[in-house]
């Protein structure tokens, strides 16, 4: 074959890649010079891939290649088009060599692959799905065998415990076929007696789908695996438990660790807050709510906590007098969920998908006998109003974080109004709208001639959230801070 | 079901394997020049399957189709995912292969994957590089599968397209519409085609 018009037209990378972070040139002599690199982290693993490509296609031609290693730091690092090139490359490479489709494939993903196919094995109960299955991994570039496999298919049938390697789950239903979860050895992945529970719940009878249905299963399997093999996305895509249905596309879940399982718990280093913290127990809980915590709550309706049962009552801004502490802390707490004393309708910073998923509490002494505190609460919303209730004896957890400070700062934030819309990942949005909330609340403060200091951690405790009247699950403590009288600010006003 | 043929125009040794794993319907090979010379009646539909993109093949079987009211599946293998689809149902389809290639240049340059994709797409058509990317048996059976569905009924799933990536084992679906400048799909679509009596377009 006659590459010469191709080498030619290959080294114009700066016209065809945009942005490459690599640049292969292929010259007229048959070599292959890689004239860049990245010190980007996604592309680390590819520095390998590139040696590895350099190497081939010497091998193959003959010519001369210059290592990457040296040539480290083009600037716009883009690991998709630095892959897609080295696919190209090694594809090249192999058709050059009159490589079969499946061959080039493989070449083209594997460049530095020393020939060896991976070792497939296949589990399952039904002689149909495993001639499908076999069929398919082979003509594929997996070699099935039960010895040494590299990684194990589990189609439906009966789970025995894995003797090492990851394992890939897959079932096919009428009209959908499920991809995943991967059960392996690393940490976050679930043990084996979770990864059967996941088994049960997705578990179809191998009988029950036609054999066209399990050949597109396995044919997504056989991808997935290829993946792991080829560790591309694997981190990724591993726990992920993909329902793919013809008629409505894809729908993926994470699969998480069983909250009830200890194993996993002490393993993931939450065995001794598991049960008690709200940040794991959503974690964990979010692959058995579905969309339950979606749609729990519509949108728009008020919180429990703003209900009259919980002894909260309305109180305008400006019912205590300036420069009262009670009067301070109304306005810190409001500053925190984002009110513009100026602009009320306007926040200071803005919330996320304006989900305002962040509620700021404070707490005070009452200044009446008896240790009671007022607890207030100020809703994410523009109101020039806040909640108050006043609360007697206060747990000695609450008069120590009182203890040598003016008042204290609490926010709460709601995981189902981010949840509804972005899943788990509303989580971190949440922690976010934290920072933010935290940020105004210390700016504000600052000019109340307050200083904030949050604690490290969270410090939620059942006599804290008793005291706030947080009965939902879903909504958690997310900081904890002290405000007191800043030292410094008022020896300069004295 | 399609009440016509069948007819397969198996570009390369992707759409042999795809054919002969798709026995079941029954398909009749033919050539390309013969497909646009003696277009199939209504109700046929034909199958263009190649593991590159073919777009000067489906523009002309596009164009065909919409004249002689068959239906075209396109399955293609793409560097980075497969792909069937953009199904043209005939005389009435929504959208033609012209417009599905301009929507999705302009879905393409908004991300990184897409820009390689419209570079490969950009080689000239005798290129090695346009017919490199390789499949798998995976490739194949998922096809087949999903191509059960845009054959039994292409009218049902008109100017949709399915792409699957190779690296994950995800599907992903999109629905095409005509885009403006296209004399057919988008005159249609746009009330601003008359204005005093002239065409914008």
């Amino acid at each position: 074959m006659d590459l010469s018009d191709e080498l030619a037209f290959v080294s114009r990378p700066a016209e065809v890649h945009r942005n490459a972070a690599v640049d292969l040139r292929f010259l007229r002599d048959g070599s292959l010079v890689v004239v860049g690199s990245t010190s980007s982290a996604r592309l680390t693993g590819a520095r390998d891939e590139l040696e590895g490509l350099v190497e081939v296609w010497s091998t193959l031609h003959g010519g001369t290649s210059r290592s990457v290693s040296d040539r480290l730091g083009m600037s716009e690092p883009d690991a998709d088009h630095a892959l897609g090139i080295l696919w190209q490359a090694g594809a090249l490479a192999a058709t050059a060599q009159g490589a079969t489709p499946a061959e080039r494939f493989w070449l083209a993903r594997d460049p530095a692959g020393d020939g060896r196919r991976p070792v497939c094995r296949v589990v399952t109960n039904d002689a149909v799905v495993r001639d499908v299955a076999t069929d398919c991994l082979e003509r594929s570039g997996f070699t099935v065998g039960a010895d040494n496999a590299d990684v194990a298919l589990w189609l439906g049938g009966e789970l025995d415990e894995p003797d090492g390697g990851p394992v890939l789950l897959a079932s096919a239903h009428e009209s959908s076929a499920r991809i995943g979860p991967v059960f392996d050895d690393s940490p976050m992945s679930p043990c084996f007696r979770c990864f059967r529970a996941l088994a049960k719940d997705l578990g179809a009878s191998p009988r029950a789908a036609s054999r066209r249905s399990w050949q597109v299963t396995v044919a997504l399997a056989v991808q997935r695996l290829t993946s792991l093999v080829l560790h591309y996305q694997a981190g990724h895509v591993k726990n992920t438990v993909t329902e793919v249905s013809l008629a409505q596309g894809t729908r993926s879940v994470h699969a998480t660790v069983d909250p009830d399982c200890r194993q996993c718990l002490e393993r993931m280093g939450c065995a001794g807050t598991g049960a008690d913290d709200e940040v794991v127990r959503y974690e964990l809980g979010t692959y058995e709510l579905g969309t339950e915590a979606g749609d729990a709550m519509p949108v728009g309706e008020p919180m429990p906590r703003y209900r009259p049962a919980l002894g909260y009552r309305q109180e305008a801004l400006d019912s205590a007098p300036a420069g009262t502490p009670l009067h301070r802390a109304r306005l810190v707490g409001r500053a925190a969920t984002g009110a513009n004393p100026s602009e009320p309708h306007r926040r200071l910073t803005p919330s996320g998908g304006d989900l305002r998923s962040c509620d700021a509490f404070y707490i005070l002494p009452a200044g009446g006998t008896g240790g009671s505190v007022t607890v207030g609460l100020c809703p994410p919303d523009a109101a020039a109003e806040v909640h108050e209730r006043e609360v007697a004896c206060p747990e000695p957890s609450i008069k120590g974080l009182l203890d040598g400070a003016d008042a204290a700062l609490v926010l709460v934030a709601d995981l189902r109004r981010n949840a509804r819309k972005y899943g788990s990942f509303g989580i971190k949005l949440a922690l976010l709208e934290t920072g933010c909330a935290l940020a105004n609340a210390a700016a504000r403060a600052a000019a109340l001639g307050w200083h904030v200091e949050a604690r490290e951690g969270v410090h939620s405790s059942v006599e804290l959230r008793a005291l706030l009247g947080l009965t939902s699950p879903h909504e958690f403590i997310t900081c904890v801070a002290r405000m007191r009288t800043d030292r410094g600010r008022r020896e300069v006003e004295t | 079901m399609a009440n016509g043929t069948v007819l397969w125009l198996s570009l390369d040794e992707f759409g042999q394997e795809l054919r002969s794993l798709c026995c079941d319907l029954a398909p009749t090979e033919t050539a390309q020049d013969v497909l646009v010379a003696t277009p199939p009646g209504p109700g046929s539909v034909v199958v263009v399957a190649a593991s590159w993109e073919p777009a000067r093949e489906l523009a002309a079987v596009s164009d065909a189709a919409i004249a002689n009211d068959f239906a075209l599946v396109p399955v293609v293998v793409n560097p980075i995912h497969v792909r069937v689809g953009p199904i043209v149902a005939g005389a009435a389809a929504r959208c033609c292969y012209h417009c599905f290639a301009a929507m999705e240049q302009k879905r393409n340059a908004s991300n990184k994957i897409g820009t390689y994709l419209q570079a490969v797409r950009s080689y000239p058509d005798n290129s090695v590089l346009r017919r490199i990317a390789g499949h798998t048996a995976a490739h194949v059976c998922l096809s087949a599968g999903i191509l059960e569905v845009g054959v039994s009924d292409p009218v049902g799933h008109d100017a949709v397209a399915w792409y699957s990536s190779h690296d994950g084992a995800d599907l992903r679906m999109s629905r095409f519409e005509g885009v403006d400048g296209c004399r057919r799909c988008g005159v249609a679509m746009d009330d601003r085609t008359t204005f005093e009596g002239t065409s914008w377009i």
